[in-house]
C-alpha cells in the first residue's frame, strides 16, 4: 500500500527544557525491560491555534513503564491496550491531548519505521476520534532532528514543524534541510561576536514588546538593531508631550499618535524587513491576549503589577520566556531618594513571576486596594516619576535576555531556572538572583501549558 | 475548599442560576465557577455569561467577571470596568461595594449581591 503523501507541516510541539532534557534522558537512558526494546511515552498537551500553525504545548510526561510492556515479534517496542485507555481519561481530565513519542538511533535518517506507521497510525486514529474533536500525534526524534504526524477525528490532518524546547536558548528540531544559514551584513559585528547561527535563530523569532513608553522603547530599539525577525507592538496609548522625555525614538510632531505608530517607523527605518505587527490594545483584551500567544519571547515593560501577572500567565499557559523591567523612582522634592529597577527572566517550568516577591499575592491586593476597576478610567491619575537613561539600563539588560533566549549566546548555567537583576541607579550597581524556588500552590504555574482556554 | 465544599457551591449556584461548572484550573487553585447563561435586569444586554472566583473564600467575597459584550441600549459598557486575563481569557471586572459577612458565606447570595451592580443603569 502506498503511504500517504506528508501532510503539510502546520503543527510546533513546544516543550519546556527542563522537561524535555527529561524525556531525552528517559529515552536514551531509561529503565531496561527484558526485551531491551525502544522506550516511548506520551506527551499530555495542551492546545493553542496561532495564526499560522497548532502548537501543541507540553503539560505532563508519562513514561510507558516497564511492566506494560509486551513483547511482539518484530517491534521494538508494544504495551497493552489498558495503558492506552488510561492515558486516554488522563487527557480527558485535563482537557489535554496525548502525544506519542518515541526515539530512533541518531545514525538512521529521521522518519517513523514502515512498523511504526502500521501500528502507530491505527493508534493515533483511534485516538484522536475517542479525545472528542482534538488532536492526537506521533513523534520520532534523534539527537538533532524530530518528524511527526497529528490526527484530528480519525483522520490524518498534519505534520511536525517543529519541535521546541524552551530555554536558554530555545532550540528547534525538525528535519535538518529546513533550517536556514543566511547571515546579515548590517549584523556584522555582532555576527563577529556571537557566530553566524544566531543570526538564523534571530530571524526566526518573533518578539513581542508590551508597554512602549521609557523602558519599551529602548527594548524595541534594541531588538530592531539585533536583527529579530518579527516585532509584536503592544500599546494602546497615544503619545503626549509629557511622554517625550523619556520616549526614544519619538519626535516633536508626534504628539496624538499612537506610540505602536512611532515603534512602527522607528523598527523600519531600522530594517524594513523586519516584520511588524501592530496591537494598539492592552494584554488583558481579547486582541492583546491573541497577539501575545504568537509571540516566542515576550518583555513586558508595563506599570502595574496586575498587568505583569496576567502576562506571566499567558506566558505560562503558552510557554512562553518572559522578560519583565520595571523601574521605580522616588523623590523628596525634587531629590532623588530611589532609583532601583529589574529586569526579571522567568522560564517555562521554572519559577514564574508570581513565584518571586516582586508580583506577591500581598503585591496585588495592595494595588488592588488602591487602583480598583475603573481606575484607568480616572482621568487624575497621575504617573510615576522616570529617567531616560536609568530607564535605558535595565531596557538594555532585558534586550541582552532577548538575544540570550533565542541565540543561547551565554552558556551561563543559572540562567536556565531563569534570573532576576536589580539595579540601583544611585549606588550604581546591577546584582543577579538566581530563581531556584517555585511557589507552592503558584496560580501562575498551575497553568503551565494549559494553551487556550476551554471556557 | 474540599472537594466536597467546592462541588456543593457548584450545585448550589448551578440551582438558581443555570449551568454552573467548576473550570478550576487545578484541584490545588482557588474554585473558578462558570455560569455559561446568566440573566442580568435592563438595559444591559440580557444574557452573558458570568465566572465566579473563590480567592480567599469565604473570608472575601468571590471575584466576579462577566463577557465583554454586556453594554446599554447605546452601546455603553457598565461604567468602573477593568479589563482581565483570567484563565487565559479576557473578561470584565467592576468595582462595586456590598457587605459581606465571613461568617455567614453563601454563594448564591454572593452572586445576587454582585448581580445588584447591573441595577445601575451606566
Amino acid at each position: 500500500v502506498k503511504p500517504p503523501d506528508r501532510p503539510a507541516a502546520n503543527v510546533e510541539l513546544r516543550i519546556a527544557a527542563p522537561l524535555f532534557r527529561q524525556i531525552e534522558q528517559e529515552l536514551r537512558d531509561g529503565p531496561r525491560d527484558a526485551f531491551e526494546g525502544e522506550r516511548a511515552g506520551f506527551l499530555l498537551c495542551g492546545v493553542a491555534r496561532l495564526n499560522d500553525r497548532t502548537v501543541l504545548l507540553a503539560r505532563v510526561w508519562r513514561a510507558i513503564p516497564t511492566h506494560k510492556r509486551l513483547h511482539v515479534a518484530g517491534y521494538g517496542l508494544s504495551w497493552t491496550a489498558d495503558h492506552n485507555a488510561a492515558i486516554l481519561d488522563e487527557a480527558d481530565a485535563a482537557n489535554a491531548v496525548p502525544v506519542l513519542v518515541h526515539r530512533h538511533d541518531p545514525r538512521w535518517v529521521i522518519g517513523f519505521s514502515h512498523l511504526d506507521r502500521l501500528a502507530g497510525d491505527q493508534l493515533l486514529s483511534s485516538l484522536s476520534r475517542l479525545v472528542g474533536g482534538r488532536i492526537a500525534g506521533s513523534v520520532v526524534l534523534n539527537d538533532r532532528e524530530a518528524e511527526g504526524l497529528f490526527w484530528e477525528n480519525g483522520a490524518l490532518s498534519g505534520g511536525l514543524a517543529e519541535l521546541r524546547s524552551v530555554g536558554v536558548p530555545i532550540l528547534r528540531r525538525g528535519r535538518a534541510e529546513s533550517r536556514s544559514s543566511k547571515v546579515r551584513p548590517r549584523l556584522h559585528r555582532q555576527t563577529l561576536a556571537i557566530g553566524p547561527e544566531a543570526d538564523a535563530a534571530l530571524t526566526s523569532t518573533c518578539i513581542a514588546v508590551v508597554g512602549l513608553s521609557g523602558g519599551g522603547s529602548h527594548v524595541v530599539q534594541q531588538v530592531a538593531h539585533q536583527g529579530f525577525g518579527a516585532v509584536i507592538l503592544i500599546d494602546d496609548e497615544t503619545v503626549e508631550e509629557t511622554n517625550r522625555g523619556r520616549l526614544v525614538g519619538s519626535l516633536h510632531t508626534d504628539d496624538g499618535r499612537l506610540k505602536t505608530k512611532v515603534m512602527r517607523r522607528l523598527i523600519k527605518g531600522i530594517d524594513p524587513s523586519i516584520r511588524v505587527v501592530e496591537v494598539p490594545h492592552r494584554t488583558s483584551e481579547p486582541a492583546g491576549i491573541e497577539a501575545l500567544k504568537q509571540a516566542d519571547i515576550v518583555v513586558a515593560c508595563v506599570d502595574r503589577f496586575r498587568d505583569r501577572a496576567q502576562i506571566s500567565d499567558l506566558c505560562r499557559r503558552y510557554l512562553i520566556p518572559l522578560i519583565d523591567v520595571g523601574m521605580t523612582i522616588r523623590s523628596d522634592g525634587g531629590r532623588l531618594v530611589q532609583a532601583t529597577g529589574q529586569v526579571t527572566l522567568t522560564l517555562p517550568g521554572a519559577p514564574c513571576l508570581r513565584c518571586t516577591p516582586l508580583v506577591s499575592d500581598a503585591v496585588l491586593a495592595k494595588e488592588e486596594r488602591e487602583q480598583p476597576p475603573g481606575y484607568d478610567q480616572n482621568q487624575y491619575a497621575t504617573g510615576a516619576p522616570q529617567v531616560v537613561s536609568m530607564n535605558g539600563l535595565v531596557a538594555s539588560q532585558a534586550a541582552n535576555l532577548a538575544l540570550a533566549v533565542a541565540t543561547g549566546y551565554t552558556s551561563r548555567q543559572e540562567l536556565n531556572e531563569g534570573g532576576w537583576w536589580q539595579y540601583d541607579a544611585l549606588e550604581g550597581r546591577l546584582d543577579f538572583t538566581a530563581l531556584s524556588v517555585r511557589r507552592p500552590h503558584c496560580p501562575g504555574c498551575a497553568q503551565d501549558g494549559h494553551g487556550d482556554p476551554v471556557v | 475548599l474540599t472537594g466536597e465544599e467546592r462541588a456543593a457551591v457548584v450545585a448550589a449556584l448551578d440551582t438558581s442560576f443555570g449551568p454552573a461548572t467548576d473550570v478550576s484550573p487545578a484541584e490545588d487553585q482557588p474554585l473558578h465557577v462558570l455560569l455559561k447563561a446568566l440573566a442580568l435586569p435592563a438595559p444591559w444586554t440580557r444574557l452573558t455569561r458570568g465566572l465566579l472566583r473563590f480567592a480567599d473564600w469565604p473570608q472575601t467575597r468571590p471575584d466576579f467577571f462577566i463577557d465583554h459584550g454586556v453594554v446599554n441600549d447605546q452601546g455603553q459598557p457598565p461604567r468602573s470596568f477593568s479589563d482581565e486575563v483570567v484563565l487565559g481569557a479576557s473578561w470584565r471586572r467592576f468595582s462595586f461595594a456590598f457587605p459581606w459577612d465571613p461568617a455567614d458565606p453563601d454563594p448564591v447570595t454572593a452572586l445576587q449581591m454582585w448581580l445588584a451592580r447591573f441595577r445601575e443603569a451606566t
